[in-house]
Formats: structure tokens, C-alpha cells, sequence
């Protein structure tokens, strides 16, 4: 498995969270109401390769956030408040947050195979989409505020590399 | 004629190399919160930049990514290496967790891997290992009683879950830090006095004037510009003053002095100038202590400490 324990993975997501926010949050398998991305959320993947003696497998994970939450996390990465926060520090900001929250998820030690993690990448939310639509989808955790903002993190198996690409 | 000298602090340089430039931002307030007299921090946005900026500036350490694009901090190890730069510091700061992959860059000189998220305090510990404040050779590891006997006053988290709770969801970093000193405190600071069922006084907080404003202001919900301009007066608000007042008062609970069994009361608060003939002396001779730095996005930083008398 190139997955560390799924029953292990909230507990892994919590600190990783608090590192880039601040914040406690409690993070719940299963997907939220609505896993498909909303107007106002930023979709980022972490894209990560197996090089297990099979033909080279490309999985990803997936995080979409709530642009208020993106720039709570910004504003707390950057220290500094939002009037002074761009649109590119929070782009910055969730690209880390889904290098870090996704980097926790994944198990760099088995002998069987080698994983080997890329660089993070801002997705179209119509292209997130997509991804949605066509990859198998291993595991999703999600979290949301009282005010409704969440966070959702999933897990894709075996994606097809075009629609990084296209 | 004489000629009087001063002397200047010797400036530590720290070269952060990250294509994120909010892990740059995180790095860069850990590496200020490790106590250096003078400070010269620079960035780069990969390894062949960090490279560039390595021709003219030479850095105690240099601490990188690994995954980057262009040229990753295992490349960056290699190519000093090859370049005969081998002697330059270097710590890794990453997601990478593979044993194979961290052993290769031990093999190629890294100082230290620490792992994202890290805790601040981890990779201060890591910083001033390989850079002593004091430029003396690290002190040998504590024994496990030399530890216990060390324990600190106030549980950091502790502290940190009271905070979250007075601070009505404003997001906020806290670190422990290096014992406060007198010549350190601000102009116009909050000492609050515990008395408890062992002695008249038995512990003391000290909050700086920004601690005042922050711990104050964020549990009042007032707006970070009223914060920041109270933190820039100089002097905190009533309001501010009452607030933070009430913080020390639910900190009481916290203390961890042996004779005491029940949470400890605050028995009096009064705002004073800089510092005085005793609480000199109880920041150099005290029965434990807590020092710690509170850090807002968009208010700022602020000291505030906890001593057993």
C-alpha cells in the first residue's frame, strides 16, 4: 500500500491542519454532502507516482477549499492580515496546504514499491471535476465549520495524467 | 587619543530556500523566534536560485525544501558537494518521509531532516543545535532528572488550549522562548501576583505590552487595526488590560506548583513600567518558570511569562 492506515489518516490530518491554520479541526472519512467543487473553492492536486514494477501508476490527492478558509490559511502561513493578503498568497498558501495534508497521507516506506511524490498543482474546478467524474476515488475526509466552510481531501487511484496536463 | 569601540553583535545568516513562500514566511518568524542578536535572513524559490544566491552570500545555514521545481534540496546538497561547498549547513524541511531517500540526503550532508508539519519548537531546537546562539558547541543533552527538574511551570498546550479558547477563533502561533529578560520587557507591562494556600505569593505573570494587546484585544473581539495601534502606542486599552487580566486569572489553573493542589488565584493585577528591583530578581532566581511568544497574523508578536516565586 502506498497509503498509510486509513483508521490513522484523521489523526495525521488534524496536526497537518493546525500547522497551516492555527486551528483544531476534526477531519471525518466519507465525502461531505457535495464533493463536487463549488464556485467559490480552490482545487488543488498533489500528484504522486508509483514505481512499483507495473506499469508507472499515477495517483493524486485532492484538496478542495472554501476560499474564505484558504485565506484564513493564508493569512496565518504569511502572518499577515487579510487587507494585506493577494490572490496569489493564497493560491501559494493552498498549494502547500495540499502538499502538506496530502505529504501526511502517504507512505514513502514500503519495500515493494517507490513513491514518488510530485509537485503540487492548481486545477480549474471544471477539470477537478472531471477528475472526480473518471479516477476511482480511494478515500475522501472531509471537515466543515459552523459557518459551513469545508474542507474536503480525496484521495484518487490510478488518474490519468491528460487531465494534469490538458 | 582614545578611540572607544563598540561592539556589534555578530549577525547570524540563514539562507530559506522554499517554493512556497508561505513555508518562506513560516521558516523565516521560527529562525527570528530562536533568540540570534542580529538577524540576515534571505530566500531563494528553488535550489539553483538558492545557487545564485550562495555566490555572494554565505550563510551559518541554509534550510531547504526538497521537492522543488528546477533543482530539489537533494540536488542542492549534491551540487555543493561537487562544487566543494560540502562545509556549508544544511537542513532539510519536507514531506518527503521515505527512509531511503532521507538516508541519501544524511549521506550528502544534511545537518538535519525534520519532517512538515513540524512543531516550532522542533525545528528551534534543530536551528540552534547547528547554530548556538552563544556560538559555543551545543550543551550535552539533559538526563531525564536534570528534565524532570527543568519541567516547565505552564504545559504549553495547555496554555495554548486556554488561549483558543479565550481568542474567539482568531488564529494565532504559539512558541515557547528563551527566558524573559528585564532589559526585554516593554514600557508598560501587566504583572498579575497568585496567592496561594502555601505562600501570600507563589507565582507571578508578566505580559509585555503587545501580549496585553493581543491576548486582550483578541478576547474582546476587537478589530486588529484598534490591536495594532495599541500595540504600537505602546499601551494597551482598558478594556484590553481587563481582558488579558481575566486570561492570567483562568491561568492560574495552570500552574504547576507542587504545594498547591487547587487552581491557583489571581490575586492582583497592576500595569508597571518596564521593570523594578524584584521582579529583577525573580527573572534571574525563581522556583520554575514559562516563557513564551505569542504570534497573531496581523497584530503581531507578544511576550508573556510565568514565574514561581
Amino acid at each position: 500500500m502506498y497509503l498509510i492506515p486509513k483508521d490513522t489518516m484523521a489523526s495525521k490530518l488534524a496536526p497537518a491542519w493546525a500547522f497551516l491554520s492555527g486551528e483544531d479541526r476534526l477531519f471525518e472519512e466519507g465525502a461531505s454532502q457535495h464533493t463536487r467543487p463549488g464556485e467559490r473553492e480552490h482545487a488543488i492536486v498533489l500528484p504522486v507516482h508509483l514505481h512499483d514494477g507495473r506499469p508507472q501508476r499515477l495517483m493524486a490527492v485532492g484538496l478542495l477549499i472554501d476560499d474564505q478558509e484558504a485565506t484564513d490559511v493564508a493569512c496565518f502561513m504569511f502572518g499577515l492580515p487579510q487587507n494585506e493578503i493577494s490572490a496569489d498568497d493564497v493560491r501559494d498558501a493552498c498549494m502547500e496546504a495540499c502538499n502538506v495534508l496530502g505529504g501526511c497521507l502517504v507512505k514513502s516506506d514500503d519495500a515493494a514499491h517507490t513513491v514518488e511524490i510530485g509537485l503540487p498543482q492548481a486545477l480549474p474546478l471544471e477539470r477537478f471535476a472531471e477528475l472526480h467524474r473518471h479516477a476511482h476515488v480511494s478515500v475522501t475526509f472531509s471537515s466543515e465549520s459552523d459557518a459551513g466552510r469545508r474542507i474536503v481531501i480525496t484521495v484518487f487511484d490510478a488518474i490519468d495524467q491528460r487531465i494534469l496536463e490538458s | 587619543m582614545n578611540v572607544a569601540t563598540e561592539t556589534t553583535p555578530k549577525v547570524f545568516r540563514f539562507l530559506i530556500v522554499d517554493d512556497s513562500r508561505a513555508i518562506q514566511a513560516i521558516i523565516r518568524r521560527v529562525v527570528e523566534a530562536c533568540g540570534y542578536p542580529a538577524l540576515d535572513i534571505r530566500v531563494a524559490i528553488n535550489g539553483e536560485a538558492a545557487m545564485d544566491a550562495l555566490a555572494d552570500f554565505k550563510p551559518d545555514l541554509v534550510i531547504t525544501d526538497w521537492h522543488m521545481p528546477k533543482m530539489s534540496g537533494l540536488e542542492l546538497l549534491q551540487a555543493l558537494r561537487q562544487l566543494g561547498q560540502g562545509h556549508l549547513k544544511v537542513g532539510l524541511v519536507t514531506t518527503e518521509t521515505s527512509p531511503t531517500m532521507l538516508e541519501e540526503a544524511r549521506r550528502n550532508g544534511a545537518v538535519f531532516v525534520i519532517n512538515k508539519p513540524f512543531k516550532d519548537t522542533d525545528l528551534i531546537a534543530h536551528v540552534r543545535h547547528v547554530v548556538p546562539v552563544d556560538g559555543q558547541a551545543p550543551a550535552p543533552a539533559q538526563t531525564p532528572e536534570e528534565a524532570a527538574a527543568a519541567a516547565s511551570l505552564v504545559i504549553t498546550q495547555q496554555c495554548k488550549d486556554l488561549i483558543q479558547s479565550v481568542m474567539n477563533g482568531i488564529p494565532f502561533r504559539l512558541l515557547e522562548e528563551e527566558p524573559l529578560v528585564a532589559h526585554a520587557l516593554t514600557s508598560q507591562n501587566l504583572i498579575g501576583l497568585y496567592g496561594g494556600r502555601s505562600k501570600p505569593v507563589t507565582a507571578i505573570a508578566v505580559l509585555d505590552t503587545n501580549a496585553v494587546c493581543i491576548l486582550g484585544g483578541g478576547s474582546s473581539r476587537q478589530p486588529p487595526a484598534a490591536v495594532r495601534q495599541a500595540m504600537q502606542q505602546g499601551q494597551a486599552t482598558e478594556s484590553m488590560v481587563k481582558h488579558a487580566s481575566q486570561f492570567m486569572q483562568s491561568a492560574g489553573a495552570l500552574l504547576r506548583i507542587e504545594a498547591e493542589k487547587e487552581p491557583i488565584p489571581l490575586s492582583r493585577t497592576s500595569i508597571v513600567p518596564q521593570s523594578f528591583q524584584k521582579l529583577n530578581e525573580l527573572l534571574v532566581k525563581n522556583g520554575g518558570r514559562a516563557d513564551f511568544r505569542i504570534s497573531v497574523p496581523g497584530y503581531g508578536d507578544g511576550r508573556f511569562s510565568f514565574l514561581a516565586v
